[in-house]
Formats: C-alpha cells, structure tokens, sequence
C-alpha cells in the first residue's frame, strides 16, 4: 500500500515540477519510468496536464472563462496585505543548525513516518501543506490516498450531496452556481416560519442536545457517518490548545488517561475554564485581533490586553466589553479599553471601522469602502455610515514634563468633540462627493451637535433579540474550536454568504444574548458537543466533510489546525518545563513571549492597519524555533526542567521515553516508536566510549524529535 | 517523414482556393482541444502553443485535404502528432523528452479522452470560484500571459519555493474538485 502512496506522492511531485519546467533530466528519466509502467500513472499525469493546459489556455490566451474569472476576482482587490509571506531565518542562525547531526536527521525523518502516520487528516491549512511537504511524504501520500479514495467512491454516495446542491438552487435562485451552498434540507426559510422559535434561555443540557441533534440530522442528510470519537490523548491535548492555548503536561496527560471517570472530559472544560492561562489564551487571541502585534502600537496594545486580561478573568459579558472599546474615552492610563480606537482612528477612521465592523458585526466592509460590493448589499454608504459614529472621535496628544525626572512625558487620549455634527462626506465612485449620516441597522442616530455617536453606537450594537454582535461571535468562537465556522471566512457574513447551519448558528446566538452574553458558557457547549468529541481523521465514512476543498462544513470531525505561534511558544514551554523553572512577574513573561514573536511578525503599511503574522506552522519553522537558545536550555540535562528532572530519576528506560511522548505529544509511544527508539539508543552507546553520556544524548534527541513532529505543531 | 510533410505542405500553399466558413469554424472551435492535446505530451505551455503555431499552419495549408462531415478534431490532431514529432527532432538535443514510444501512447491516450474535456473545463470554471480570493489571485498571476511560476513569485514578492508549493497545492485542490464535480455529472 505504501508504495502507492509514496508512488503517487512522487508522481504529483514531478508533474508539479513539470508543470514550471524545473525537472531534471534524471527526473524526467524516472516520470518516464513510472508513465510507462502504470496506466493509472498515466491517467493522472493527463489529469494534471489538462488541468495545467485549460489554467493556461483559459487565463493567458483568453475565452469567456476569462470574463468569470476577472469578475470573480475584482469582488474585492485582493490587498497585498493578504497575501502571507514567509519569514526570513532568524539572523544569526545558521543552517547547519537546523539539524544537529545527520543522526538526529535520520531520527527525526524516521519518527516523522511513524507520528506523521498517526496523522491521517489533512491539515487545514495551506501552511501544513508545506509541512507535510517538506518532512514527511507519508503524510502527504495519506492525503492523496485520500483524495483518491474520494474520486473512487461511487457516485451513489455522494447523491445526498448533490441533491442539497438542487435543494439550494431554489431557495437562493438569485446566487449564481458557485455560490450556491449546500444547504441544510430543513433550512428553507418559509419552513423556519412555521417551526416555533423555542425561546431562548435553555438550560446547558438543552442546548448540548440541540446541537448534537442538529449536527446530526445533518450527518444523515449527507448520508454520512461521522468520524469516531476522539481518543482520550488526542481530545485532552486539542482542548487544552483550544480553551488555555498550551498542550497538558506529562502529569496532567497520564493522569486523564488513567481516569476511568465517565464525565472527566467535562471536569477538564470546567477545570480549563478556571485556569489563569485560560485569561492569558483569550486576551492574547483579542489582543491580536483588534490591535495586532505591529511595535508601533505596543502601548495600544499593552493596554487593551490588560483590559482583556480583566475582562476574560471577570467572564464579563462580551456586549459590556465591545461597549468598552467602541464607546471608550480617554488615554490609555485612564481607561485601558481605549487601546482599541486609539490604535486605529488614524486616517479618518477608516481602519477603526473597517476593523471593528469585520471583528464585531462579522462583516467585511474594506471591500465597500472604495467601491459598491458587487455581491453584496452591503454598499459603500454602510461603510461610511458606520465610519460617521466615529466623526467626532479625535486622538489628541498632550505633552507635559515629568517633575521628577524632567523628562517628556507624551499622553495620547481619544477625546470625543461634542461640537462636530451632520454627516461625513466621501466621494463615490463616479466621483461625486456623498454625505453619509450616522446610521446603524436602520436606526439613524441624532446628528446634531451634543449626541455622543460612539454611545448610540455601542448601544445599537447590542440592540435587539439578537443582534449581530452575537451572530458573529458565536462563529468566530465555534471556528475557533473547529477550525471552520458556519461561514468561510468569519468575518464576511451576510446574504452573500450563508452560513453552513442556519439554525443552528441562530439557535446558538439567541442562547448566547439569553445567557447574558456569557462567553464560558458557550465555549462549554461547544467542547462538550458531541461533534468536538471526535477524531479529526477522514474516514471512508465521511470523506466529503472537508470544508478545505471549498465545500461546507459538516462538523462530522474536528478540522486539524495549525498552531499560533503563540501557542508553539507556550506548549514548548509546557513540554519543556521551562515555564515552571522561570520566574518573573507576567509582565516580564509578557515581554520575553513578546520579543520572541516579534520575529514573526510583519506589519503592513496599509491604510487598514492590517497585519500578518509570518508563522505558518510548518515544521521548517518550528525547526528554526526550536534550535534557538531558548531550547537548548530547554533540554539541557543539567538544567531545572522537564528533562533534567526525568534523567535524574529513578525510572527505568521506558518509563522515560514514555515520559517523553507524554510531554511532547500528549500520548504514549507507540510500539513500533518504542522499538525503534530503543534500537537506535542501544546502538549509539554501544558506538560511544562515553556511555552515560551518549544515554543522555540519545534520549535529548529522541525529546527533540518528538518536539521536531508535526504531530507537535498541529491541532488535531 | 519531415520531407514528405515540407512538400505538402508547399503544395498546399500554392493552392489558391479559401478555407470555406464551415472548415473556419471548426478549425476555431479547436484551437482549444488541438492545444490541450499537444500540452500532454509537451508540459510546457509556452512551447506546446509554439508547436500549435505550427500546426496551425499546416492545418491551413492542407485545407483542402479536410473531408467536411469528417471528425475534424482526429485530423488536427494527427496534424499536430506530427509537428510534435518534427518539434522534437529540433529539441531534444537541448531538453530531455519522453521516449517517442510513451509520447505515442500518451496521445493516443489523451485523444481518447478529449470527449470528456469540455466537461472538465466547466467543472474547472466551478472550482475555480471556490478558491479563496488569495489562491485564485496566485493561479491568474501565475497564468497570466507569458508568466511562469517563477515570475509569479517576484510578483507577489514570496520565496520561489513557497510559491512553486503553494501552486502544487492549488492545483491538486483543484484536480480533486475537478473529479468530484466531473463524477457527479457522470452520475446523474
């Protein structure tokens, strides 16, 4: 079977090096080769071709594909910002440092057969693509099988499929194709009418039961079975990343795994729910989505994260907190919520509303700012109309000197300038200089002088049965944890682009404004939902749920993620026992987590403020990471940490090497891992006049090469 | 081979009778197909266009030669077969090729196959627009006329390789979707 796999893998590899005409002549030698011998070979080599030839033939020499094509791809000018790029290695790190040792190499390629088998879902992103890619062809060869499977699978199966894609043209008849979902087969809107609208407001088992049944009706609607439940090593360790943005430790990992409680996967929510690093993973996640890491707006950002930090400590409502930042006033010294709009009310604003609209109401309006949203309502007038809330805000800078030292001390505060009234003006597209008035949702606020518009604007925000806020946190939240949500992207809802579950995404939203807009609540129902109990692994049964391939999501299984780099940095230090060897206040540990992510970080100079980080999750990153000093310490023998302690112990080799995979991975090694591993550390001290010493070394780089998996860097 | 072909091909060429509206229209409408066959054997897009220039050509010169009624798309190709082959003669010094052997069988192939390519083509159209706006934008840059996959990458400023990665994974995202909508046709 291997050999398939690793057959077809190569196979794609050439054709794709073919395809921009870098084949060697060897290579050309072996495509040849392998064409000749195998007809299926073949049949995908002209596959590819003819793929390659109509992208050619339809873009460079022009048909009417062309005409659909630029349409398709005007909608919205793709900002440069939106195209990630690839961070440059470390200064100062050279490549022969990547690997220690071709010992090491040959490790760490080998487990990655072993690990990347484990791994037999696809990871979600296109970053771990590259990953699968660059360090383990079996992982990738999974996915062809995979995507071949799907090609085989007899078309009777997929029927349901195709019968929703009917049932969706006549309920958004004014979509073209493309855009057509597949739809729920009880999401036709007429019917919604007529089902009774329970009243929100149940109780946690209510609503865990509504879930699991709407996601399974679902299930039978696409003739699938979803994929089976998690084990317990890959649920603990996708929970913990997801809810406190860090992998369990060794202890607490053999500790869930002994359990033989029935609900210890509920204490574990509840308990992470509680954790101090539950604050920190959910400050960072809004930190970096309303005020970015660019340096320039450290303070900004210093400042709101310590209004996070409260807020996510308090559980306080999410509509107090938008309230907060949309509405704040001040410097950052009298009011820490103010970091928001003071970063971002630069250039009339634009970034402000353009931001908040995406992060808040979910709804991406950069598109409308310049030009009218060719498919979508939302028109350019929404844009500005929302930006005119923001007309009065100005940013003023008071400089005084610091008595004490002398120095200059510069204060910036958001000051909201009673005296500015009527509308905001932009200029439309023909040219021709438009007023827009303060207008939310329909609602038109006062805009005579004296009307504070960020106040009306932050009441309208949460106005209503179920305003959008609510909606469009309840989908960010739920991709968080099953990284895809009920629209892809998040943050570009609308009629454009309906939701995967409708009434689901309804039923939760009106269940998360009853709560009191309590945010632990509704991440409790989302990890105790049966769905997030699941393997991410693609099963025969299920092969058509993957959302990656452009369809929607049908939450059979719990999509594989990247890591943040944050959450690379804090699971090695949990891995790694460095955190507990390191003391420090949280500001310290602020700063240093800070400056190490620095380098990943790439600000854009957009009149949006947009960033991107460089961090894709790929294992040559990582690698880069990894053999910083930071590690080196890490898994010193002599130092105070994980390591340290595991070779000062009294366990025997096993027990060791257990303990290593605990800590890495979350999981036991495997037999074959096992063996392997014992192998191949026989065999360095049998090589080595220094026995103890090549012991230690063998197991550090068995450490490493856990560390070194891309079982390690992805959320599966 | 290659004389005879000259030969004809000045023959055709002092004929002074005009392709009719008839052999036009097909000549046009397979202009696509004729490419696309020359493209399996070839790879290279820039080339396998050269090759159809030629082709083109003869095609034109031997209008007369075309039994109206007759499958067009056969003739052509046969046509091209042998501009493919003349092609090689002339590069296979610079370049390595398939061994004719596996050119002939992957032709044959593909001819068999051509049936089926207006169906790809429109399922191509669909999976195109369910790339997300960053890949689809990678594909029209990389596609767009006389770009390579190299030249894309200084266009949007990206290390070669992430790019030559990224387009391998766009194009097998995109033969998966090509399969899948291409199997639920054949299936209804």
């Amino acid at each position: 079977m291997s050999t398939t796999h690793s057959g077809q893998t190569e196979l794609l590899k050439m054709m794709e090096a073919a395809c921009e005409d870098r084949l060697s002549a060897e290579q050309v030698v072996r495509l040849e080769e392998l064409l000749t011998d195998s007809e299926k070979a073949r049949k995908l080599y002209r596959e590819y071709m003819l793929l390659h030839g109509m992208l050619y033939w339809d873009t460079a020499v022009g048909s009417e594909t062309d005409a659909e094509l630029s349409q398709t791809s005007s909608a919205c000018t793709i900002p440069a910002a939106t195209i990630p790029t690839t961070s440059p290695a470390p200064a100062g790190l050279k490549p022969s440092r990547i690997l220690r040792s071709a010992w090491i190499a040959g490790l760490v390629s080998a487990l990655a057969i072993i690990v990347g088998v484990f791994l037999s879902a696809d990871p979600s992103s296109s970053s771990s693509d590259e990953v699968t890619a660059n360090m383990s062809p079996e992982l990738s060869a999974d996915r062809e099988t995979l995507a071949e499977n799907q090609a085989e699978t007899p078309a009777a199966e997929r029927q349901p499929a195709k019968i929703q894609a009917i049932v969706a043209v006549d309920d958004t008849a004014d979509l073209t194709p493309s855009q057509k979902p597949l739809q729920n087969a009880n999401s036709n809107p007429a019917e919604k009418e007529l089902q009774e609208i329970p009243a929100a407001g149940s109780s946690d088992p209510t609503i865990l039961a509504y879930v699991n049944d709407e996601l399974h009706s679902n299930w039978v609607a696409n003739s699938i079975t979803p994929s089976p439940v998690a084990e317990d090593s890959e649920w603990l360790r996708r929970v913990h990343l997801d809810l406190i943005g860090q992998i369990p430790t060794a202890d607490e990992a053999a500790e869930f795994l002994a359990s033989n409680d029935p609900r210890k996967r509920e204490k574990v929510v509840d308990t992470l729910l509680q954790r101090p690093e539950f604050i920190t993973n959910w400050s960072t996640i809004w930190a970096n989505l309303m005020v970015g890491r660019n340096p320039d707006r450290d303070e900004y950002r210093t400042a709101l994260t310590k209004y996070l930090r409260d807020s996510f400590r308090d559980n306080r409502p999410w509509d107090e907190m938008v309230a907060a930042v949309i509405a704040a006033e001040g410097s950052v010294q009298d009011n820490q919520a103010s970091g928001f709009l003071l970063a971002h009310v630069n250039n009339q604003a634009v970034p402000a509303t353009a931001i908040a609209s995406r992060l808040f109401l979910g709804t991406n309006v950069q598109c409308t700012q310049c030009h009218d949203h060719p498919f979508n309502d939302s028109k350019q007038n929404q844009f500005w109309e929302l930006n005119s809330f923001f007309k009065q805000t100005e940013k003023v800078v008071k400089r005084r000197r610091d008595p004490s030292t002398g120095n200059m001390l510069q204060t910036v505060s958001l000051v909201t300038k009673r005296d500015a009234e009527g509308p905001t003006f932009f200029e439309n597209r023909q040219g021709r200089v438009q007023p827009a008035y303060p207008i939310y949702n329909g609602v038109k606020v006062d805009e005579s002088a004296g009307t504070n518009r960020r106040q009306e604007l932050a009441r309208l925000l949460a106005a209503g049965e179920k305003p959008q806020i609510a909606e469009a946190f309840v989908n960010r939240t739920w991709k968080h944890f099953f990284g895809f949500g009920f629209t892809n992207p998040v943050d570009d809802m609308g009629p454009h682009n309906p939701p995967s579950h409708p009434e689901l995404l309804d039923r939760l939203a009106r269940e998360f404004v009853a709560s009191g807009y309590d945010q632990k609540r509704l991440m409790r129902w989302i990890c105790l939902s049966d769905a997030y109990g699941r393997t991410s692994r693609l099963t025969e049964q299920n092969q058509i749920d993957n959302p990656e391939l452009g369809e929607l999501p049908l939450f059979s299984r719990v999509y594989v993620k990247s890591m943040s780099a944050e959450q690379v940095y804090n699971s090695l230090l949990v891995a790694t026992g460095v955190l507990g060897a390191q003391n420090g206040s949280w500001e310290e540990i602020e700063h240093q987590r800070s400056q190490w992510l620095q380098q990943f970080i790439h600000a854009y100079e957009t009149e949006e403020n947009n960033e991107d980080t460089h961090f894709s999750g790929t294992i040559a990153q990582a690698l880069m990471l990894m053999n910083g000093e930071m590690i080196e310490e890490a898994i010193s023998a002599k130092s105070p940490t994980f390591f340290g302690k595991l070779m000062n112990s009294k366990i025997n080799d096993e027990r060791k090497v257990e303990q290593l995979a605990l800590s890495a991975l979350t999981r036991y090694p495997t037999d074959r891992e096992m063996s392997l591993i014992r192998k191949m550390v026989a065999q360095n001290v049998a090589n080595s006049r220094n026995q103890k010493n090549a012991y230690t070394q063998s197991l550090q780089d068995v450490f490493w090469a856990y560390l070194n998996s891309s079982e390690f860097v992805l959320v599966h | 081979m290659n004389d005879s072909e000259n030969q004809q091909t000045q023959s055709g060429q002092s004929s002074a009778t005009i392709p009719d509206a008839e052999f036009i229209k097909e000549f046009t409408r397979h202009q696509r197909p004729v490419f696309l066959f020359i493209l399996s054997q070839i790879s290279n897009p820039v080339e396998a266009e050269e090759i159809l220039q030629e082709t083109n050509l003869v095609i034109w010169n031997k209008f007369e030669q075309f039994e109206p009624g007759t499958n067009f798309k056969a003739w052509a190709c046969q046509i091209a077969r042998y501009e493919v082959l003349k092609w090689l003669d002339r590069h296979r010094r610079d370049k390595h090729y398939f061994s004719d052997d596996l050119m002939q069988q992957i032709a044959e192939e593909s001819l068999e196959e051509s049936t089926e390519w207006e169906l790809r083509r429109e399922a191509l159209n669909h999976c195109l627009q369910k790339l997300n706006p960053e890949d689809l934008e990678l594909v029209q840059i990389r596609y767009a006329p006389g770009q390579s996959g190299k030249g894309a990458a200084e266009v949007v400023g990206r290390p070669i390789n992430s790019v030559y990665q990224s387009l391998g994974r766009i194009r097998r995202a995109l033969m998966d979707c090509i399969r899948r909508e291409v199997a639920a046709v054949e299936s209804s």
